[in-house]
């Protein structure tokens, strides 16, 4: 039977060895644990990240692998955009629908990656279109509010037809004037940029009532109001309206759109001019003739 | 005249410095145990209660935070013999404390046991410089007086003023402002054999830890186990311990004489071993368990098992007598009583007012000790055990530990030294200089 007490080998002696003392006490050092656990891995993630980035091979792998791991995730068809709702108040039924086929492209693609004003710009590229509000009712429906734009005139180029906005944008063509015939008529280069003033004149032009069938841009400079089965009316730059509140005036006193007048000038203020047709001047001309007392008779 | 004035300098600035830091250790190497403590001090409530001068208050602002004890190894007669087991013992223990912690210690206090200390005394005097005695006075009568130990070989580890007579009236705790015309000062010094300080200082290097300071054994065991009355009226501390039995005499709250007898508990075991041919592992075992100073009738009827040497078989074990253990013990304890009585009375311990004496250390456990040393030392013999302190642990309660316990309260509130005192030099600005590059290197 072996000893049970006493006899066996000597205890071990349960000191640490000088190696793992200092090494333990060294440990304890605040300073250098810091600089184990936190500095260390800070330079060393720095530098490796540094050191990576250096080499053109791992930096393309790693945009690849970004890349990849983002439309591998956006793709999913959890995140498909599966419905376009198109708002707005008193949109016109026609508009909405262009509205939907401009949006065609983000239709069955990820929500992830639709971008809102990349969206705008595109529901912006139609003429009937304001202004656009995009956003996303999760998970799949996307909601776009639409302003239509409210045309204010037509201008004709040639046989061409465009309505235009309160500013000018061109809305749309239109196929014939008698769809819009509320709607003034406009023509001649640059007519489009000069809306606002167009429409003023027409204000203007009440009086003339529904004899005046548009208005022509002259030189980009001026108008002339065409005037049904009357003369042309030549308007200056400046103070349109004014003279047209004139030519108003004019016509119901003396009732000179009725004449047989070819042209109305009013290109200065002080001094309308009338252009008489070529059988009226005869006339006229007949009339002052200072009649010879002896060779007529 | 002032021969280790440096070092010694150099480690009270390490302790405050350590004090400041918050973070000190403390060592006992005795010669059957290696304590180590780790203090964490409140330096602002250390501070406050430096200005009350309140000793309570220090040591309230100490706190025990980790604790190592150890068996020694090479340690003889409380004195290092086997420098590597010894560096192995003090890197266990402040392993172990330092683990409980968590954090490192550099600075450690030590304590010399044995090492044949030695008292001196010493007389200084000075004229006043002006009308009332100021610190530079004080400084100018410490390195008056003669105190060194000129014998070859010894090492002057403390020297406390204990005593200032103004004009012939004595007992002035602190004369700073008192008027007089003459400051003489009685200077206690106390020295040991160089050899077991060295090792010592030597032992602790090794572990990579700086001495702040050096403290006689049975001082340390005296600042835990005596009350503050007893150090007030005069007592006498007697750490007896594995190797030695030191004593320390206080005396108005000071350390007045410090001795040593070479023989402690060791010596009781090694007695069994002997007396009784038992192994000493197992002679150690019986005095711990059994052991007794005064035997009764009981004791004759009360069996011990007492294996022999080389006997393995446990059925061959021998049993004896109680009183017979007792027998072998009493007289090794008588005699180192004795030895410890002759060295009081050499001391002049009897002249003292009061004459209490406490016993402490590892041995001071042994039953009916109490009884045998009022026998042989006098009536007023008690078993002291050391101070509480704040988280100190069970396993360093015990008197075993009052040396380790009372280095602890010497850290939180150290006696005044002559080497706190500068001394009164010519060259002021080459001094702060040396200053404020001493700064630098014990704080960076």
């Amino acid at each position: 039977m072996p000893p049970l007490t006493g006899g066996g080998k000597a205890r071990k002696d349960p000191a640490p060895s000088r190696l793992s003392y200092k090494m333990k006490r060294l440990w304890r050092r605040a300073a250098f644990r810091r600089a184990v656990t936190v500095h260390g891995p800070i330079v060393i993630a720095v530098a490796s990240i540094g050191w990576a980035a250096a080499q053109p091979q791992i930096r393309a792998d790693v945009v690849e692998l970004t890349a990849m791991v983002r439309s591998a995730v956006s793709e999913r068809p959890e995140f498909a955009v599966r419905r376009i709702d198109v708002r707005g108040n008193n949109l016109t039924p026609e508009v909405a629908q262009e509205v939907r086929a401009s949006l065609s492209p983000w239709l069955g693609a990820s929500s992830l990656a639709a971008d809102a004003a990349e969206i705008r710009a595109a529901v912006g590229q139609i003429g009937w279109v304001e202004s656009a509000g995009v956003r996303l009712s999760a998970p799949e429906t996307l909601i776009v509010t639409v302003r239509e734009r409210r045309p204010v005139a037509i201008w004709r180029r040639g046989e061409a037809l465009t309505l235009l906005g309160a500013a000018g944008e061109h809305i749309a063509p239109l196929a014939a004037r008698a769809e819009r015939p509320n709607l003034p008529l406009i023509a001649g280069d640059g007519a489009d940029r000069a809306v606002a003033d167009a429409l003023a004149v027409i204000a203007a032009a009440a009086g003339v009532g529904p004899r005046l069938r548009g208005l022509v841009r002259v030189g980009e400079r001026r108008w002339n109001a065409v005037i049904q089965d009357g003369p042309l009316v030549m308007l200056p730059a400046l103070r349109a309206p004014d003279a047209m509140g004139y030519l108003a005036a004019l016509d119901a006193g003396e009732n000179v759109l009725s004449r047989d007048v070819t042209h109305v000038d009013l290109r200065l203020a002080d001094r309308p001019t009338l252009r008489l047709s070529a059988e009226a001047m005869e006339a006229l001309q007949a009339a002052r003739k200072p009649r010879k007392p002896g060779k007529d008779a | 005249m002032n021969p280790y004035p440096a070092d010694m300098r150099a480690m009270r600035e390490r302790l405050r410095a350590a004090l400041r830091r918050g973070l000190i250790a403390v060592l006992d190497v005795g010669t059957s145990q290696t304590v180590c403590l780790i203090l964490q001090v409140d330096a602002a409530a250390l501070e406050q209660a430096e200005a009350k001068g309140s000793a309570h208050d220090a040591h309230a602002a100490l706190r025990v935070v980790g604790a190592g004890i150890t068996r020694s190894r090479g340690v003889r007669f409380g004195e290092i013999a086997d420098m590597e087991d010894s560096e192995r013992a003090i890197r266990t223990a402040l392993e172990r404390a330092e683990k409980s912690v968590g954090a490192r210690v550099d600075q450690v206090i030590a304590t010399v046991s044995g090492a044949r200390p030695r008292s001196i005394g010493a007389f200084g005097e000075v004229e006043l410089e002006g009308e009332e005695a100021t610190s530079r006075d004080i400084s100018r009568a410490l390195h008056a007086s003669d105190w060194p130990d000129r014998r070859e070989g010894r090492e002057v580890i403390h020297a406390m003023p204990v005593n200032f007579t103004l004009d012939g009236r004595g007992s002035t705790p602190d004369p700073r402002g008192m008027a007089a015309k003459s400051l003489a000062v009685d200077l206690h010094a106390v020295s040991v054999d160089r050899t077991p300080l060295r090792n010592l200082a030597a032992s602790v290097r090794r572990c990579d830890l700086e001495l702040a300071g050096v403290v006689v054994g049975s001082y340390a065991s005296g600042l835990s186990s005596l009350v503050e009355d007893e150090q007030k009226l005069g007592a006498a501390c007697i750490d007896l311990g594995a190797g030695s039995s030191d004593i320390a005499i206080f005396l108005r709250g000071h350390l007045i004489h410090a001795d040593s007898v070479r023989m402690g508990g060791d010596h009781l075991t090694q007695d069994i071993s002997v007396g009784l041919s038992m192994p000493m592992d197992a002679a150690e075992r019986i005095k711990t368990f059994h052991g007794g100073a005064v035997a009764t009738g009981l004791d004759d009827r009360e069996l011990i098992e007492a294996p022999h040497i080389g006997e393995t078989h446990p059925a061959d074990r021998r049993k004896i007598s109680r009183s017979a253990l007792i027998g072998v013990i009493r007289p090794r304890l008588e005699e180192i009583l004795e030895d410890v009585r002759r060295r009081l009375d050499s001391a002049g311990f009897q002249q003292l007012p009061g004459r209490r004496i406490v016993l402490t250390g590892g041995a001071a456990q042994l039953t009916g000790i109490e009884e045998t040393a009022q026998r042989i030392l006098g009536r007023q013999v008690r078993i002291g055990r050391p101070m509480r302190i704040a988280g100190l642990p069970q396993a360093v309660s015990g008197p075993d530990c009052a040396a380790v316990v009372g280095l602890a309260l010497h850290a939180a509130r150290p006696q005044d030294e002559i080497w706190d005192f500068e001394p009164v030099a010519a060259f002021a600005s080459r001094r702060r200089i040396a200053g404020a590059v001493r700064w630098f290197r014990d704080n960076w």
